[in-house]
């Protein structure tokens, strides 16, 4: 949806107004009015670049999609790289984007000037002889498979709309961009392996080698030949027809390509990954070299098909899959004898079968707990009839290394990741990494990584949960707080600069820090913020604010040395709770009265020093509990003269005439001394 | 009966031993008993009619009224201080007025001073009551009003005390 009205924006204000073009790092021109569709990527759109300093340069640069997370690693080791049979990435960053109006990631490609290989307007593949293809095709991609397996790296965007002529003589072929969405992404089920499609396109993970191998062998066949007997077929379709008949028959069918050729498609698009062709096999093939000939094995089909949601499926895999996608049917089938009595006599799978009959036992034994649960008990299933394929659970699948793109993928464009959530909260990738073959190497720190996610989603707290996940498994991901989106955070740096650019144009009541920013920071800010996390998601409003304030504090004084002035003038605002938590008056007015000398000065540390300053504050205490002690002798005073006074009002003729007699008395002592002395003197 | 006995005779007693007194006075200085007889008549009649227990009229009465006599307890010394040189002072208004004035002015005192007294009394406390609370008030606008203590005894105070 969010996809959706982004590329209408795009679109709707292509060349209906004129936009100013954006300038990366002060060299790249992107003209945002001139756009190139013919060098789009499903997940980024194509404009014309000018490079500042050499005029003559034929560039182009990808917008990538906001709510996508890029390749950003893959990036930083193809920049400035020249690698054989790979469009050269020139340059990569942030930019404002003028149609959007928000900064946006930008990669910078060199202009493939022979454009696509296979021209989608006028499907001319004719450059091409197939005598040519070992050396004009073959080799330089291979090149480049190697060069990036050599980096640690796979392309998994191998796909013949990103094969390119790079230049005008259209003799070198090089693979098209690979870093502008999660791996695998714009792959469509033709030209990834059956079980890589299997799963959603953000949760394939970066794959292997075999995979891209895999990808060169449909791109390789699609280019010699034209077209494929299943590219007008759906995904769905496309997996079914792998299933049932592998993946080479599924391809390229019954079309004749020469011996040669046969020999290359048999070897990259064998399912068998024991016998599928490596980069060393491949060579051999270049270099002209025989190889020995593949076995062509029919995937295992059933004696009978068992039919689900109208389909005959033949294969339990294709089964899985099927099962995977309709859970409330895939139960009813699971739990019908007619299931278990298809695996043990048509397939001959009757270990399968024992499994799937002691899942069901153990369920109906459990009900009303996790182990009851349908989705839990299709997911087992699935398991068990596909070991190999993705890990499924209701409509959440990716391979676990893709795990954190397809997080992301869902949270950002679904708005939600609860399947992804309870696939870790439950320890489900805990089944699929036992059911895994043993040869089939899993990477320690992948349950590390597990674990760790599932620590973070057990606290509620703010630098925890789906957030902290989202960010620690997708290192390239922008920071997505709804306060800097516009600003494309990825790097810790950036964040301060980002919410000091904003703060102008933001209700001044938020607080700087929400879900996201807290998560950001815990996952990027190399330093132990744990204290400050705590006091930030304090319940007690001046508690959080502190916390908030020292955090981005200590931000400032590890990062960035340089004012903040708007930040600055933001958290000011927002210091009412703190300076009410001082007891005196006198105390707080002087705050207020200065804390805008210090906002102007654009420092959060002197501001945090100044507003939370221990000793200010245990003077405050003490004199405030001194107040308290003078206060209630005061008090008591006053109840003792009340009460005094009330037993005067009571008593006043009495006491009156006490002091009367006294005084009278007195008086007649002194007048009748006063008497006897005048009267002999 | 029994317990009572005891104090009535104790009482007895000291009437008999002023009667004695009194006869030995009577004795020993007839004229001068006899002045103050007449002079203080006042302060008898203010004895009888006080039936308060402390009977603080009657030392105001008293007061005034011995004062009154006392002029002319020294007038009779100086002079023969005999029985005839008392009838003298008798027979004149003039003393007897002065005697009988002076317990009135005694009487005045006592009916006019102690409503002063008890205002002046409650006036002194009243201020030192108001001084306390300005300190509270104080203390209560520069510190909060978390100094007041959660006392029901105390809520009144407070109000009194809040800060405006």
């Amino acid at each position: 949806m969010a996809e959706a009205s982004k590329s209408s924006r795009i679109s709707s204000e292509n060349g209906s107004t004129e936009n100013q073009p954006a300038l990366l790092l002060g060299r790249y021109y992107i003209d945002a009015n001139a756009p190139i569709p013919q060098l789009d990527s499903p997940s980024a759109r194509a404009f014309s670049v000018e490079d500042r300093r050499d005029i003559g340069r034929n560039l182009f640069a990808l917008i990538c999609t906001p709510e996508l997370p890029p390749r950003l690693d893959v990036m930083d080791t193809l920049k400035g790289e020249h690698i054989t049979g790979l469009l050269p990435l020139v340059e990569w960053g942030t930019v404002f984007w003028p149609p959007l109006g928000i900064k946006i990631m930008v990669v910078v490609y060199e202009y493939p000037m022979g454009g696509n290989v296979v021209d989608p307007d006028t499907e001319d593949t004719t450059r091409l002889a197939e005598y040519d293809i070992p050396r004009r095709i073959v080799e330089p991609l291979a090149t480049a498979i190697a060069e990036l397996s050599a980096r640690g790296i796979t392309h998994h965007s191998i796909r013949p709309d990103n094969v390119y002529f790079l230049d005008e003589e259209c003799q070198k072929l090089v693979l098209g961009e690979c870093v502008t969405g999660p791996p695998g992404f714009d792959q469509t089920a033709l030209v990834e392996p059956m079980h890589r499609a299997t799963s959603s396109p953000g949760g394939r993970g970066p794959g292997t080698t075999s995979d891209d191998l895999y990808a060169l062998g449909v791109t390789i066949f699609i280019v010699v030949t034209g077209h494929s007997s299943l590219e007008t077929h759906s995904d769905t379709d496309i997996i079914y027809q792998k299933f049932e008949q592998g993946s080479y028959a599924s391809i390229c069918g019954n079309m004749e390509t020469h011996s040669s050729l046969t020999e290359v498609f048999r070897g990259l698009l064998c399912d068998d990954p024991d016998e599928q062709w490596d980069l060393e096999k491949l060579d051999i093939w270049i270099n002209g070299r025989q190889q020995p000939p593949i076995k062509n094995i029919s995937p295992h089909r059933a004696k009978e098909p068992f039919l689900f949601n109208g389909y005959e499926h033949t294969n339990p895999k294709a089964l899985a899959y099927a099962f995977s996608r309709n859970v409330r049917d895939a139960i009813r089938s699971i739990k019908d004898d007619e299931f278990q009595r298809w695996l043990r006599h048509s397939v001959g799978e009757t270990e399968m079968a024992d499994a799937i009959n002691n899942l069901l036992e153990v369920a109906s034994y459990n009900k009303g707990t996790t182990q009851g649960r349908d989705d839990y008990l299709v997911f087992r299933t699935v398991l068990v009839l596909d070991s190999t394929g993705p890990l499924r659970f209701k409509d959440f699948s990716c391979y676990p290394n893709g795990f954190g793109t397809a997080i992301a993928v869902d949270l950002l464009r679904k708005g939600n990741a609860k399947a992804g959530i309870e696939v870790i909260l439950l320890e489900l990738f805990t089944y699929w990494i036992k059911a895994q073959p043993s040869a089939r190497h899993i990477s320690p720190e992948l349950k590390i990584v597990f674990n760790q996610s599932r620590n973070f989603l057990k606290s509620k707290q703010l630098g925890y949960g789906i957030d902290r996940c989202l960010y620690k498994l997708n290192p390239g991901l922008p920071c997505q707080s709804s306060l800097i989106s516009s600003e494309c955070v990825i790097s810790i740096e950036d964040l301060l600069p980002a919410l000091d650019n904003v703060s102008a144009n933001i209700d001044s009541k938020l607080i700087p820090i929400d879900r996201h920013i807290a998560a950001f920071i815990a996952t990027r800010f190399d330093e132990d913020i744990q204290p400050h996390l705590r006091a930030l998601a304090s319940t007690k409003q001046q508690t959080s604010i502190v916390g908030m304030m020292s955090l981005l504090a200590f931000m400032q004084y590890k990062l960035h040395p340089e004012p903040l002035l708007g930040l600055a003038g933001w958290v000011g605002g927002l210091l009412g709770p703190v300076i009410d938590s001082y007891y005196s008056v006198t105390t707080r007015r002087k705050l207020e009265r200065d804390i805008p000398k210090l906002v102007r000065k654009g420092s959060l540390p002197d501001l945090f020093e100044f507003v939370d300053d221990a000793d200010l504050r245990r003077q405050d205490w003490d004199d405030y509990n001194e107040a308290k002690e003078r206060y209630a002798e005061a008090h008591s005073e006053a109840v003792k003269i009340e009460d005094r006074l009330k037993e005067q009002l009571a008593e006043a003729e009495t006491a009156g005439e006490r002091v009367t007699a006294i005084i009278s008395v007195l008086g007649t002592m002194v007048i009748v001394t006063m008497i006897f002395i005048g009267h002999y003197l | 009966m029994s317990e009572t006995d005891p104090i009535q005779q104790q009482k007895i007693t000291t009437y008999i031993w002023y009667a004695v007194i009194l006869v030995c006075l009577t004795i020993v200085a007839f004229p001068t008993i006899m002045l103050v007889c007449v002079g203080m008549v006042p302060t008898a009649i203010a004895t009888f009619i006080d039936r308060t227990e402390d009977k603080y009229s009657v030392y105001c009465i008293a007061g005034g009224n011995f004062c009154g006599v006392f002029v002319y307890l020294l007038e009779l010394w100086g002079s023969h201080n005999n029985i005839s040189a008392a009838n003298t002072i008798f027979s004149e208004i003039f003393p007897l007025l002065i005697m009988y004035a002076s317990a009135g002015f005694g009487l005045i005192i006592f009916m006019v001073l102690p409503p002063i007294i008890s205002s002046v009394l409650q006036a002194i406390a009243q201020r030192r009551l108001n001084l306390l609370r300005v300190v509270q008030t104080k203390l209560v606008e520069e510190w909060g009003e978390t100094l007041i203590p959660a006392d029901p005894s105390t809520e009144k105070l407070a109000v009194d005390t809040k800060p405006e």
